[in-house]
C-alpha cells in the first residue's frame, strides 16, 4: 500500500487510488466478493489473471477487527483491490466483508462507480443449490436493477431469477444501485453453498464474456479447479462463518 | 415445598440443560479449528444436510487420490481419510513465506454424527469431481 494519489473516507472505509487511469466505453465494474461457493472471488481473480489487469486502487477497512493486514511481495495491501484494463474494472476481495461493513461498502462501491462514470456494475454471485452435486453444468440466472441493466441479457439464453432470496453483500449493492439509478446486473450461478466452486464461476464467465464483449478463456480455470478448491478452503471457512453471523439462511432451508 | 416450587425447579433444570446444549453447539460451530492437524494432515471442508429419512454429508477432497479413501465409523463419529495424489507444499499453494517448506500428503476429518444416524448402514459415493457423498439413514423408531 503506497501512499495514494487520491483518497476518500466513508464511514470507516478508505478508498485509495494509486494511479491515474481511464476506462473505455461501455465500462463495466465486475464485483467478486466472497459469498456462496466463492463464485465471485474465483471468477474475478480469473478475469484479472487472463486479461492481465492492473491494480490501480483499493478499499481498506480503517478500523478492521480482527486487525489483519495482507502482505504481498513485501507490501501491505488492502483487503479489497481494484484492477482495470480497457473497459473493465474488477474488484476482488481477499477476506469476507465483516457484517458491520456491508452497508458502507455498498455505498462506497456504488458512489465510486458513479464518480468514475461506470456504465454497468455486474455482480457475480453463487446461489446455494441443494442438488448441486448432481448438476454437471451449473445454470446461471440474472437479476437487473433497471431496464438498462436488463438489456445486457437480451438474446442470451439465461433465465431471470424470479422468486427467491438474495443474501449477503450483493443485496445492499443492488438496492443502492436501484436508488442511485446505476444499472446493476446480478449474475447468479448454482453453486455449492459451502465449497469453493470453480465450475460455477466458469459458467458465469461464459455469459459475462458475451456481455462485456471480451473473450475470457476458462480452460485454465477448469484445469486448475482442484488446486483452487484446495487453496480457498480457508477463505471459504471464514466466509461461511461471516455469513452465519449475518444470519444468512442455512442450506437446510433449501433442502 | 409446594408444587409451584417443584414446577419452577423443573423449569430451571430444563433451562440449564438448554443453555448447556446451546453452548456446546456454539463451540462446535464457532471455533475455527486449525486446518492442519498436528500429524500434518489437512482437514477437508464438509457439509451435513438433514433430510426426513437420512443425513447426507458432502466432503470436498480436491487433489485427493480417491482410491485411497477410507471411511470408518468410530463410536458416534465418522472418520474419513484419504491420501493426496501428490505431496503438496503449502508454500506453492498459498504463496506464504513462513512454513513454505511444510508439505501435506493426506486428508483426515472427524465428523460427529447426530444421535439418530444409523451409522451401520452408511453408504459412500465417490464423485468424479472428488466430492464424496456419505449417506446415512436415520434410525427408525417403531
Amino acid at each position: 500500500m503506497s501512499r495514494p494519489l487520491y483518497e476518500e473516507e466513508y464511514n470507516g472505509l478508505v478508498l485509495m487510488e494509486y494511479e491515474e487511469y481511464e476506462l473505455s466505453k461501455p465500462s463495466f465494474l465486475i464485483l467478486g466478493l466472497p459469498d456462496t461457493g466463492l463464485v465471485g472471488v474465483i471468477g474475478v481473480n480469473h478475469i484479472i489473471d487472463v486479461l492481465g489487469m492492473k491494480e490501480v486502487a483499493g478499499i481498506d477497512v480503517a478500523g478492521m477487527m480482527p486487525p489483519v493486514a495482507v502482505i504481498s511481495n513485501g507490501k501491505v495491501r488492502p483487503p479489497l483491490r481494484i484492477y482495470v484494463k480497457d473497459n473493465i474494472m474488477a474488484l476482488s476481495a481477499e477476506a469476507p466483508v465483516p457484517p458491520g461493513t456491508v452497508y458502507p461498502l455498498s455505498r462506497i462501491i456504488v458512489d465510486y462507480a458513479m464518480k468514475r462514470g461506470i456504465d454497468y456494475i455486474v455482480s457475480i454471485v453463487g446461489i446455494a443449490s441443494p442438488n448441486r452435486i448432481n448438476i454437471e453444468k451449473p445454470r446461471v440466472y440474472w437479476i437487473a436493477s433497471n431496464d438498462k441493466a436488463r438489456k445486457l441479457v437480451d438474446g442470451l439464453e439465461i433465465e431471470g431469477f424470479m422468486n427467491g432470496y438474495l443474501v449477503g453483500p450483493y443485496t445492499l449493492i443492488l438496492k443502492n444501485a436501484i436508488r442511485s439509478r446505476v444499472p446493476n446486473l446480478v449474475l447468479l450461478a448454482e453453486a455449492f453453498m459451502e465449497f469453493p466452486d470453480p465450475e460455477a464461476s466458469a459458467a458465469v464467465l461464459g455469459i459475462l464474456s458475451k456481455i462485456v464483449g471480451k473473450e475470457i478463456d476458462v480452460k485454465k480455470l477448469l484445469e486448475q479447479a482442484e488446486l483452487i478448491r484446495l487453496r480457498l478452503r480457508g477463505l471459504m471457512k471464514q466466509t461461511r462463518q461471516t455469513m452465519a453471523e449475518m444470519g444468512a439462511p442455512s442450506p437446510l432451508l433449501y433442502a | 415445598m409446594s408444587w409451584i416450587d417443584e414446577v419452577f425447579r423443573e423449569f430451571e433444570r430444563i433451562r440449564k440443560r438448554i443453555e448447556k446444549e446451546i453452548d456446546r453447539i456454539m463451540r462446535e460451530y464457532t471455533t475455527l479449528k486449525p486446518d492442519l492437524t498436528p500429524d500434518g494432515s489437512l482437514q477437508p471442508l464438509y457439509t451435513l444436510y438433514e433430510y426426513s429419512d437420512r443425513y447426507v454429508i458432502l466432503v470436498d477432497l480436491p487433489v485427493a487420490d480417491t482410491s485411497t479413501l477410507e471411511v470408518k465409523v468410530v463410536d458416534d463419529k465418522l472418520v474419513l481419510e484419504a491420501r493426496l495424489e501428490r505431496s503438496i507444499r503449502l508454500g506453492d499453494v498459498y504463496g506464504h513465506t513462513i512454513g513454505q517448506e511444510i508439505s501435506v500428503s493426506r486428508y483426515r476429518q472427524v465428523i460427529p454424527l447426530p444421535a439418530d444416524a444409523d451409522a451401520e448402514k452408511t453408504e459412500v459415493k465417490v464423485r468424479p469431481t472428488k466430492i464424496i457423498e456419505v449417506i446415512i439413514p436415520k434410525k427408525k423408531f417403531a
